[in-house]
């Protein structure tokens, strides 16, 4: 059966059983339009270089509770700590005491229907199939809701674990991090696997940013290489507020990583970095998109990547700024090294501007490691692999240092520079 | 120290060196001068290894082993060191980062203990003082925004930290104003010794006045067409590269 179909006949399952905190008729809906739409295919503009076929056939298991947390890799950092395994929340290894302090967390199938009403799936600029079923299966998943004026003591830290021991899985988490009025938080996902099977997730957070609140949000993908990832992170800015976004992938086989940020009033800023490693045949996407509403805006965007073998990467940054958007300050860079001949890039900035009072810039390129500086280092002493390494190391950095937690900083550097020795 | 025989050398078709001999012993600090074009900075980039130049002939013996059959990063643990005509500028790369991989890759190769942190930092308090450069500029991206001056001190004080058996200084005076120069000079002085040897590749007389050579070479056309001492300096800077050019055209 191929995953449509697959999934067609799950919610058939799913929907007597499904959180009514959520109508049933926006599932119902939502599932008509997949049922529509189906899985993404190339043949769409924003699907035009990453291909999701060679999973459609997959046997792919859902929601299995049964799943192990065993085997994840924990950071060493002190932080509220979430488990999902398999798309399920496993209240048992969670750690979140103390937090009621300074905010509500619980499932978002446990979300009072009028929180849902008002901040809930209120942001989707380019929506596909994959979306709607996340949307109708939305089920699992945090919602967080920081109170007005309090500021998390701990990161939030939530770990996705896809244990493939007993078989292909499929997740589709749904989250929801709502930050009143002057508060703050850092929330982190970490994508880990175990088993040698595949696994998909099909993965939504969203985050609404009340005025003069402030965002911390990062996410690593570390799972095996077979792994199939869908991440999408919504972001909605109200006056004032901050967002801090840093997504860093190092490993799968497929990773789509969609970064949408609205600034929909005035005053907001949103920094965006990406880092990306791409070895053997590992396909990364990044799709951001910063939607500049309204005025007196600044959005700063950098992703960087590293491709060896035959690793493929795709970025995609579009930059709006709508009619009403003057005094626009946004900038984008994307800077890609290539190491092998057969490695690929495919960048495309897409910068729509209809104001005219704005400050744009954009720039992309494609390279290999400074021929020059990797000479003058060897002509220093530095044998050729450690000098390759040390101008990896300082390539990276530049979005590694966006990580403002020092020791998580520290712990994923340390990481990424295991990932880049040869 | 260095034996060079009838070396020739070309990049991609052009033959641009065409049979050097050289002998450089300890102690002794060797000129190379010569107009524009005439091979100089190829001579430099060859003795460090660079890659763009293809050796056709020849050989270069260091210290009894076959220079050309080194890598570039052997060459160097060796004791060869370049003070680049062009300083690379390396973001995110900073001096101290850099030089205490090489310091320690060279103390590697020579089956010496790797040096710790504090002795590290030590050293290159120590080794400032040579070139009198900032230590502010060393945590820095490595040349990223220095002035011409701040960028050659720098060669030179990656010199005084990895203490090589043979400096090559290619142009190192070129866009230097006097002061720098006298910096930069003083420096090389500094690091002279009866077991260290010096080649100064110049265009210019200028830089001699203050590392004072004692043998002077010009190069004209791929080939050693005088040698002498540093009076030879001070004729060519009388007669200018003419002289030279003329010589050797009437031959």
């Amino acid at each position: 059966m191929n995953l449509k179909d697959l999934l067609l006949q799950e919610y058939k399952n799913f929907a007597p059983t499904a959180s009514k905190a959520l109508p049933i008729a926006l599932r119902e809906e939502s599932m008509k339009q997949f049922s529509e739409w189906g899985i993404p295919t190339i043949k769409q503009e924003e699907w035009k270089y990453t291909n999701l076929k060679s999973i459609l056939e997959t046997p792919f298991k859902l929601n299995d509770s049964n799943g192990k947390a065993e085997g994840i890799q924990p950071y060493t950092i002190d932080a509220y700590k979430l488990v999902f395994v398999n798309g399920v929340w496993n209240t048992s290894l969670s750690d979140i005491k103390g937090i009621e302090a300074y905010a509500t967390l619980k499932s978002i199938s446990e979300a009072e229907p009028a929180v849902l009403a008002k901040y809930f799936n209120k942001f989707h600029p380019f929506q596909d199939g994959l979306q709607a079923s996340n949307l109708a299966f939305a089920q699992h998943g945090i919602y967080l809701h920081v109170a007005k004026g309090k500021e998390l003591p701990k990161p939030v830290l939530v770990y996705f674990l896809s244990d493939t021991t007993q078989g292909p899985i499929l997740a589709q988490p749904r989250n929801l991090v709502v930050l009143e009025q002057n508060s703050s938080a850092k929330w982190i996902e970490s994508f880990q696997s175990t088993g040698n099977d595949t696994s998909f997730t099909n993965i939504i957070s969203e985050f609404f940013l009340h005025q003069d609140s402030r965002l911390e949000q990062y996410k690593f993908q570390q799972e095996n290489d077979k792994a199939y990832h869908v991440g999408t992170s919504q972001v909605v800015h109200l006056e004032k507020s901050y967002s801090h976004s840093a997504v860093m992938t190092w490993s799968g086989a497929l990773v789509r990583n969609n970064l949408n940020i609205h600034l929909g009033a005035e005053y907001c800023e949103a920094h965006l970095y990406g880092l990306y490693l791409g070895s053997s045949n590992r396909h990364i996407d990044n799709h951001t998109l910063v939607d500049h509403a309204m005025p007196n805006c600044y959005s700063n965007e950098l992703y960087k990547g590293i491709l060896d073998d035959q690793s493929t990467g795709v970025f995609n940054g579009k930059i709006w700024v709508q009619k009403d958007a003057q005094k626009t300050n946004a900038f984008q860079s994307n800077k890609n090294v290539l190491l092998s001949a057969k490695a690929t890039m495919n960048t495309k900035p897409q910068l729509e501007i209809f104001a005219d009072d704005v400050k744009c810039s954009h720039g992309a390129t494609v390279g290999q490691l400074d021929e020059e500086a990797l000479f003058f280092l060897r002509a220093r002493g530095i044998p050729m692999a450690q000098a390759r390494l040390l101008l990896m190391q300082a390539f990276s950095d530049d979005v590694l240092n966006k990580i403002t937690i020092p020791e998580l900083q520290e712990e994923i550097t340390a990481t990424i520079a295991q990932r880049l020795r040869p | 120290m260095l034996s060079i025989k009838n070396l020739q050398a070309r990049v991609e078709e052009k033959e641009i060196l065409k049979g050097i001999n050289l002998e450089v012993k300890a102690g002794e600090v060797h000129a190379i001068m010569g107009p524009n074009g005439s091979g100089k900075s190829t001579l430099a980039s060859i003795l460090a290894g660079r890659e763009t130049y293809e050796v056709t002939g020849g050989s270069i013996t260091f210290e009894g082993k076959d220079l050309l059959e080194l890598s570039p990063e052997d060459r160097a643990r060796e004791g060869v060191f370049l003070a680049f005509q062009y300083p690379v500028e390396i973001p995110g790369v900073s001096t101290i980062n850099f030089l205490k991989t090489a310091v320690n890759a060279i103390r590697e190769y020579r089956g010496e203990e790797v040096m710790d942190a504090v002795s590290f930092l030590k050293m290159m308090k120590e080794k400032t003082k040579v070139v009198d450069i900032d230590e502010t500029l060393l945590k820095r991206s490595l040349n990223e925004g220095f002035s011409g001056g701040e960028k050659k001190r720098n060669e030179i004080f990656q010199m005084a930290m990895l203490e090589p058996k043979l400096a090559v200084l290619d142009e190192t005076d070129s866009g230097l104003d006097i002061d720098a120069l006298k910096i930069v000079a003083n420096g090389v002085n500094k690091l002279r010794s009866k077991n260290n040897a010096v080649i100064v590749v110049t265009h210019y007389q200028r830089l001699l006045d203050y590392i004072v050579p004692d043998y002077v070479h010009v190069l004209y056309n791929g080939r050693i067409v005088k040698s002498g001492t540093k009076e030879l300096a001070l004729e060519l800077e009388a007669k200018g590269y003419d002289w030279i050019k003329n010589e050797n055209t009437a031959v």
